[in-house]
């Protein structure tokens, strides 16, 4: 289980995190759900060692998060963070200099599936091409913790659909998927379980079928219910 | 270990490849013609002492470009390690922030200590060029004092040879101190720069007090006179003083880099 207890965080003294605290539970997809700016990106920055938590703490499977948890943890949170002029071949293997749990077949597989060569340059893609591969990155490895933020921002339509495929066709039963995103519409078919983020307070909305059946409305529709406010 | 250093060898070699292959070429061209210059010049004027002119500018903006861009390189590769896109990528990397450094100035260091060498021969094959009419010039006034020192250096040649190798060791050294004292505040900015709005200035307020203070006690500790002659490389007290400060700003910059940097 990956518990995050009453996280604080702030820039300058503005609050971006207020207390958050989650449980998430492994062969889950979970969704951090909020409009721009309510702190989702600032938590998951946190998670992967971008940014320090002022307060709170983050618990791996019981241990607290440090260089050695980083190795459970894979992390996607700006599509364009391989250094430059790598080709897609080369940022692969250097993802399997650092990381013993990245599957290279995997991978292979899901470049194949966006039809993308591996002789490209990374520069030389564009973003959406860019958001999938550096998707395909993230779910080759076999992390217990996969963070995801905002896969489908700026991609067209289409492209949409092919990155959620894909992060279906990556899941794994042994992790967790922490997605974030504020394209509730299209996120809904693959989550769980859901949170949302407003001002820096999260809220714990729960499984995302029992919300359907109990209120009847879907889940983008209980998000502009809870926004509209 | 081996990982973080075939990572940071592969990102300089990938940033120096074809800059380095352009270098070595304008070497050449500058070393051919500066050769065919000196062999056919008269030393009565003419283009071809505009084109012995031309040359050894040329060579001299090698040497210190060879000499002073790893520094420069090193400097800005660890300022890009923390601000730049691929800054996030380092981040995920679950080393110790020590052994991240560790093999950053392994890499440096060998990057930094090549260029010194080249930045050598490039003066060494400079000298050869010029050596023939040197020697003309020295046998005709003063062949007596050039067969001395001519004696001299072929009886202390493995002597001749240590302290060559020590003095390239020690300017590398040096050059890497350089690098250090400039890394250590740009870690400090990404420690602050969150917390404290006036992050920017305050680093720079910092480094320009450290490096006053320093001053003021590597002047307390050693005076001029001696540091003219003192050699970076060798046991003497200032080396001892510049190895501790090095340490220090080296353990401070992997705890930052580990517990306490904030990426943008």
């Amino acid at each position: 289980m990956i518990k995050i207890n009453n996280l604080s965080k702030s820039y300058c003294n503005k609050p971006a995190l207020i207390n958050a605290s989650m449980s998430l539970a492994p062969g889950k997809i979970i969704g951090l759900l909020g409009p721009n700016g309510s702190g989702k990106t600032t938590l998951l920055r946190i998670l992967t060692g971008e940014l320090r938590a002022d307060s709170g703490n983050i618990t791996i499977d019981g241990e607290p998060l440090s260089t050695n948890t980083k190795a459970r943890i894979s992390g996607l949170t700006n599509t364009d963070f391989m250094p430059q002029g790598m080709t897609i071949d080369q940022a692969a293997a250097t993802y399997e200099l650092f990381f013993p749990d990245f599957d290279r077949s995997q991978f292979h597989s899901l470049l194949a599936d966006m039809d993308l060569a591996e002789s490209l340059q990374i520069s030389s893609l564009s973003k959406g091409m860019k958001s999938q591969f550096a998707l395909a990155l993230a779910i080759s490895r076999r992390a217990r913790l996969i963070v995801l933020d905002e896969p489908l921002d700026g991609v067209d339509p289409v492209a949409r659909e092919e990155i959620l495929d894909l992060i279906a066709k990556g899941f794994r039963e042994e992790s967790t998927i922490l997605v974030t995103s504020h394209l509730i519409h299209e996120m809904e078919r693959l989550l769980d379980e859901v949170y949302f983020i407003r001002e820096g307070e999260v809220q714990a909305m729960g499984d995302v079928e029992t919300i359907r059946e109990s209120k009847n409305i879907s889940l983008d529709e209980l998000y502009r219910e809870v926004y509209r406010k | 270990m081996k990982a973080l250093l075939t990572y940071e060898f592969r990102k300089i070699f990938k940033q120096n490849k074809w800059s380095t292959i352009t270098l070595l070429g304008v070497t050449a061209i500058f070393l051919i013609s500066a050769s065919i210059s000196v062999r056919n010049m008269d030393l009565s004027g003419g283009p071809l002492q505009l084109l012995s002119m031309f040359s050894f500018v040329g060579l001299a903006s090698v040497f210190a470009i060879a000499l002073i861009s790893p520094t420069i390189t090193a400097i800005q590769n660890y300022f890009r390690d923390l601000n730049s896109q691929h800054a996030v990528f380092e981040t995920y990397i679950p080393q110790n922030g020590w052994k991240r450094l560790a093999a950053k100035y392994i890499s440096y260091f060998s990057h930094i200590q090549l260029g010194v060498l080249l930045a050598a021969i490039v003066l060494g094959l400079t000298l050869f060029s010029i050596r023939g009419i040197a020697i003309d010039q020295f046998t005709q006034e003063m062949p007596y004092r050039m067969q001395e020192v001519v004696d001299y250096l072929n009886a202390h040649r493995a002597e001749l040879i240590w302290k060559t190798t020590q003095a390239l060791v020690s300017i590398a050294y040096g050059l890497l101190s350089i690098t250090l004292f400039f890394n250590f505040f740009f870690t400090l900015h990404s420690v602050l720069r969150h917390k404290i709005k006036s992050a920017t200035p305050l680093t720079f307020l910092a480094a320009a007090v450290t490096s006053l203070s320093l001053g003021w006690i590597d002047d307390l500790l050693f005076n001029n006179t001696a540091r003219m002659h003192e050699n970076m490389a060798s046991s003497g007290p200032e080396m001892l003083f510049n190895f501790m400060v090095s340490a220090i700003a080296f353990y401070a910059i992997g705890y930052m880099l580990e517990h306490k940097t904030e990426l943008k």
